[in-house]
């Protein structure tokens, strides 16, 4: 049986009354809608509380999950579009490139590594949140292109586009960080 | 395929493994006798090679137990929206109701048109304002009705089906 049957059983049984097994969705995919909320909030305790919501809209709505699609397709877009909410609540602010410098990643062994997983964080936060989302759900290589294009609400052709253009900015951008670090020096 | 003609698009399905075998071959030449492809594609590489060691961020230890905490509390929200949009309608069809009058609406200018005479022959000549304005309170109130069941009524009843 595969995740999204195990997904299906479980969402059967909530709606017809055990609504204690709902915590073991929440388990399954807590840390994925995390992170999905932290890559567009930068914010742990921001995502934290999106993902939190997300569950809740999702267990209010779930008499209306068709099962055509899988759980984790339909719970990553509620994710994102309470994400995308929080972040228009929040006010714009310049932040600094040594703020990304906490979120590099703590496995990087040598300070060129970290160095380029803090810039590369930088150049990220320059994204859309959509382009995060698109970056995220590829990279971390749970969801083929055409989930991603459920998740996202657009077709194939428009998420490689994304991916693309995501990707070639970020090469951009982080050649302009590394120009402007070494003139600073 | 020329050096110059060779788009970033192409570069990162060659990274990714999504082109042919041919094209692969003749990129794969076309990299190596040409730096400035060679530099283009180190530098999608970089990004590519970062971003592929992006891991599953993990949420505090208490996440799924004040989750479980909410639903349990308020599993669904009755929307004051809905209190305040069927408090509207009742007061308007109140309204309506005390202010109705009983003239008549004289729609025998209209008929006059010979262009519309064929439409109007099944229309009366007058329409009574107080039917009309029942008819309109009437539709308000089934709208009011279905506003209150959608916001109000069903999220309590959910709320109590699945309280444990």
């Amino acid at each position: 049986m595969n995740q999204a049957d195990i997904d299906n059983q479980i969402i059967d049984q909530v709606l017809a009354g055990d609504q204690s097994l709902y915590s073991e969705l929440v388990t399954r995919h807590k840390d994925y809608a995390f992170t999905i909320a932290y890559n567009i909030l930068n914010s742990k305790e921001d995502a934290e509380e999106v993902a939190h919501d997300a569950f809740l809209k999702a267990f209010r709505n779930l008499s209306k999950f068709n099962h055509t699609a899988k759980f984790s397709t339909w719970l990553y877009r509620i994710v994102f579009n309470t994400a995308i909410s929080a972040k228009r609540k929040v006010k714009v602010t310049k932040e600094s490139i040594e703020k990304y410098y906490h979120f590099a990643d703590e496995r990087a062994s040598g300070l060129e590594e970290q160095d380029q997983k803090k810039y590369l964080n930088y150049a990220l936060s320059q994204l859309s949140a959509l382009d995060k989302m698109v970056l995220t759900l590829f990279y971390l290589k749970e969801h083929s292109i055409d989930e991603i294009a459920e998740i996202a609400d657009m077709n194939e052709t428009t998420v490689k586009v994304r991916l693309h253009r995501a990707r070639k900015r970020l090469a951009k951008e982080l050649k302009n960080i590394l120009k402007e670090e070494a003139l600073s020096l | 395929m020329k050096a110059k003609e060779i788009t970033d698009e192409q570069l990162l399905d060659y990274l990714d493994g999504n082109i042919n075998q041919p094209d692969r071959e003749l990129l794969t030449k076309i990299i190596e006798e040409h730096p400035e492809v060679k530099a283009r594609l180190r530098d999608l590489e970089q990004v590519d090679s970062i971003l592929s060691e992006m891991t599953v961020k993990q949420t505090s230890a208490q996440f799924v137990t004040s989750v479980m905490d909410d639903l349990k509390n308020k599993p669904y929200s009755i929307k004051k929206g809905g209190f305040l949009i069927v408090l509207v309608a009742i007061f308007t069809v109140l309204l309506g109701a005390y202010f109705t009058v009983s003239d008549m609406i004289d729609l025998s200018i209209i008929k006059q048109e010979d262009y519309y005479s064929q439409l109007w022959q099944y229309i009366p000549n007058t329409i009574n304002l107080k039917t009309l304005n029942t008819v309109l309170l009437g539709a308000l109130s089934l709208f009011s009705l279905l506003i209150f069941d959608k916001t109000v009524l069903k999220p309590f009843f959910q709320k109590r089906k699945y309280h444990y």
